[in-house]
């Protein structure tokens, strides 16, 4: 317990940490405090993964279930994915400087919840579960990213100052409509795989659940986004916008229909 | 046939069914017990409208996906469509060197860049296609009920009242499966290692061929014999078995009215109405136990206590008191278009991740003496278009450019 709390708390100072260097970076143009704030972002990975897997050990599954345990797992996978994407393309570390901070909040979220424990029910014991909650963690990486390439879109439009420090307009349009198009096959990936999943639990493979519903509904509202790119050529401020919308819906999806509605996915959230 | 086509196919009237559906969808996850669900109904996605509106969206896919299918061709064909880009450059090998860096492998006049991915769009409009094909087959078709059986009792699933909340396709099977379940074993309380305990139960089911299987039911997964799937079901309770003369014997199956008490009333041979009554000390489904229990019979006003092993007046004959057991909910389920949903769903996902590849077309040419590419890309114009730019104007191609900075090119070949 003492060691979970001991890392869990040296990450988050990590990225904390990180997210000061990232706007020392945007504000002071001292350009080795961008890299310093991704080293240390991937440096807080390490105690990151060791809470993560005592918690594991502790309570014998993965981390699917408490606000607890999916928040932390979910700043830990932003972290990973964009020290990734960060160091295999340079032009993306400036969203350090709203992905840090993001994931700060993530944990802080998550550690209200520190003390919950739950053995999961039986319908976890299922392969399905691990594509099923590993594509909606992935699914809110990439809505985040899409979010983020649209603000910096709409920043570096306003602050003429900040687009020298930004990767190009286009390019950041073009980020932005990859990450909504990761974000759609996560998102389509989740949904199918829960539908699978039910099928394999209770014969059926919808239910009109609200959270199911809310899913589709974002699967739907990203596809008109998309449409809107491919059939009217939107790019842009407009695109920008609806990148921010793309992940307004995706946090209303994962986050907020869960806490507010009685659901059968309620445990994740909210608890049994 | 293809003006109908158009029509269907039209940006605004696509755009708008699915904002039509995002819109329902998203309120009808909310309706529940609010004001909303009496504007949109008990059952909002069983409403005229919803499936008017998904209908209308199938007939856009499908149009869309017709009309689509000449224009993918082309492209995999080489055709370059008119709205395209126009690359001038003095050499071609200087055209050839840029385009390569951007994806355009291969050789001859026209090149690809990921060939296969062309065809994402066009694929996942079929992959809905087949999806919303497999759900109205599986709407249709679809057969499922709920059961109750007792340990050690045999229930025929085929017979009349068995099987209750049974929701038949329109088109499916008149009566449910014809399966004799018995069931061996059952524990409420079963805890398996790293889970929450929960039901647990041994089924033997024998089929109207005659096949006998056994099976174990937990509520992580169903059992499937000879098209239809058994799944352990929630609901339990306590059960009398009682022995008739002639040793038939009859589980009557009690109702927890609340934690300590349980009940059931039922029609005697011979038409007198009687109740079971269970009383526990503590609660019935404590797995540590429930306590004392006292079982009652209630008939003609009175209810005396009843023991194991008693004879009970049971209507005109005479029934023996012979054990308490635990009784148990199952569910069936014959989910005939269970196959073309899932290719639907193979399909999507096969799609969604072609997807994710930028696609482009190239082809090189001549026009007033110079090189030129005429590109098409299904993604990325802008950024090719600066980035060539940029390798012109200051001999650098800020994609190919080193972390450090850009790298300077041969200006021998830009020349």
């Amino acid at each position: 317990m003492i060691a979970q709390s001991i890392t869990f708390w040296s990450a988050a100072t990590a990225y904390a940490l990180a997210s000061v260097l990232f706007f020392i970076w945007l504000a002071f143009r001292r350009n080795w405090t961008q890299s310093a704030g991704l080293v240390v972002a991937a440096l807080g990975l390490a105690p990151h993964v060791v809470s993560l897997g005592l918690r594991w050990a502790e309570v014998g599954h993965g981390p699917f279930s408490t606000r607890y345990e999916v928040l932390s797992a979910n700043a830990f996978l932003v972290v990973v994915v964009f020290v990734i994407l960060a160091v295999a393309n340079r032009r993306l570390r400036p969203m350090g400087a709203a992905v840090l901070p993001t994931v700060f909040v993530l944990m802080g979220w998550a550690v209200n919840s520190f003390g919950l424990r739950y053995e999961v029910p039986i319908i976890f014991k299922s392969y399905w579960l691990w594509l099923h909650i590993g594509f909606a963690k992935l699914f809110f990486v990439f809505a985040l990213l899409t979010a983020v390439a649209g603000l910096a879109y709409l920043l570096g439009d306003r602050f003429g100052g900040l687009q020298a420090r930004l990767p190009g307009k286009e390019r950041l349009d073009l980020y932005g409509h990859q990450f909504l198009l990761v974000s759609f096959l996560c998102l389509g990936l989740m949904i199918i795989a829960g539908s699978l999943w039910a099928h394999q639990s209770w014969g059926r493979y919808w239910g009109w659940d609200p959270i199911e519903t809310s899913a589709l509904a974002t699967w739907l509202a990203y596809g008109v986004i998309l449409h809107f790119r491919v059939l009217h050529h939107w790019s842009g401020r407009r695109m920008a916008w609806l990148n921010l919308f793309a992940f307004a819906l995706a946090v209303f999806t994962l986050y907020v229909v869960v806490i507010v509605l009685p659901t059968i996915h309620n445990f994740y959230m909210v608890g049994p | 046939m293809n003006r109908l086509f158009r029509i269907f196919a039209s940006a605004r009237l696509t755009l708008g069914v699915l904002g039509f559906l995002v819109m329902y969808s998203g309120l009808s996850a909310w309706a529940a017990d609010t004001s909303l669900e009496k504007v949109l109904g008990p059952s909002p996605f069983s409403a005229p409208i919803f499936l008017a509106a998904v209908f209308l969206l199938f007939l856009c896919t499908l149009s869309c996906t017709w009309l689509r299918t000449k224009k993918v061709l082309a492209l995999w064909r080489g055709e370059i469509p008119a709205a395209r880009l126009e690359l001038q450059g003095a050499r071609r090998s200087t055209l050839e060197e840029f385009l390569r860096e951007h994806g355009f492998g291969g050789r001859g006049e026209t090149r690809w860049r990921n060939r296969p991915a062309l065809w994402a769009g066009w694929l996942l409009h079929l992959a809905l296609l087949i999806l919303m094909v497999g759900a109205v087959v599986q709407i249709a078709f679809h057969d499922g009920g709920a059961f109750e059986v007792a340990v050690g009792e045999t229930v025929m699933l085929g017979e009349p009242r068995t099987v209750f909340s049974r929701t038949p396709g329109l088109f499916a099977a008149n009566r449910p499966p014809n399966l004799r379940v018995r069931l061996v074993a059952f524990d409420a309380h079963q805890h398996q290692p790293g889970f929450a305990p929960d039901r647990l139960s041994r089924l033997q089911v024998e089929t109207s061929g005659g096949t006998v299987r056994e099976m174990v039911l937990d509520r992580a997964a169903g059992a499937r014999i000879e098209g239809t799937t058994l799944f352990q079901a929630m609901p339990t309770g306590v059960a009398l078995v009682l022995e008739l003369p002639g040793g038939d014997f009859r589980a009557v199956h009690l109702r927890s009215e609340n934690d300590r008490l349980a009940k059931a009333d039922l029609t005697l041979p011979g038409g007198d109405q009687a109740r079971f009554v269970v009383e526990a000390e503590g609660s019935i489904d404590d797995r540590r136990g429930s306590g004392l229990l006292t079982i009652r019979f209630e008939r003609d006003g009175v209810a005396p206590e009843v023991v194991m092993g008693d004879y009970l007046e049971f209507g005109n004959t005479r029934a023996q008191l012979v054990d308490l057991v635990r009784w148990s909910g199952f569910t069936y389920v014959r989910s005939p278009g269970i196959p073309a949903v899932f290719t639907g769903f193979a399909m999507v996902l096969t799609a969604c991740a072609l997807l994710i590849f930028p696609a482009g077309i190239v082809r090189f040419g001549t026009q007033d003496g110079s090189a030129v590419a005429w590109v098409w890309l299904n993604r990325g114009s802008a950024v090719l278009t600066s980035a060539w730019q940029r390798w012109n104007d200051e001999g650098t191609d800020v994609e190919a450019s080193s972390p450090a900075g850009s790298t300077p090119r041969n200006q021998e070949d830009r020349s």
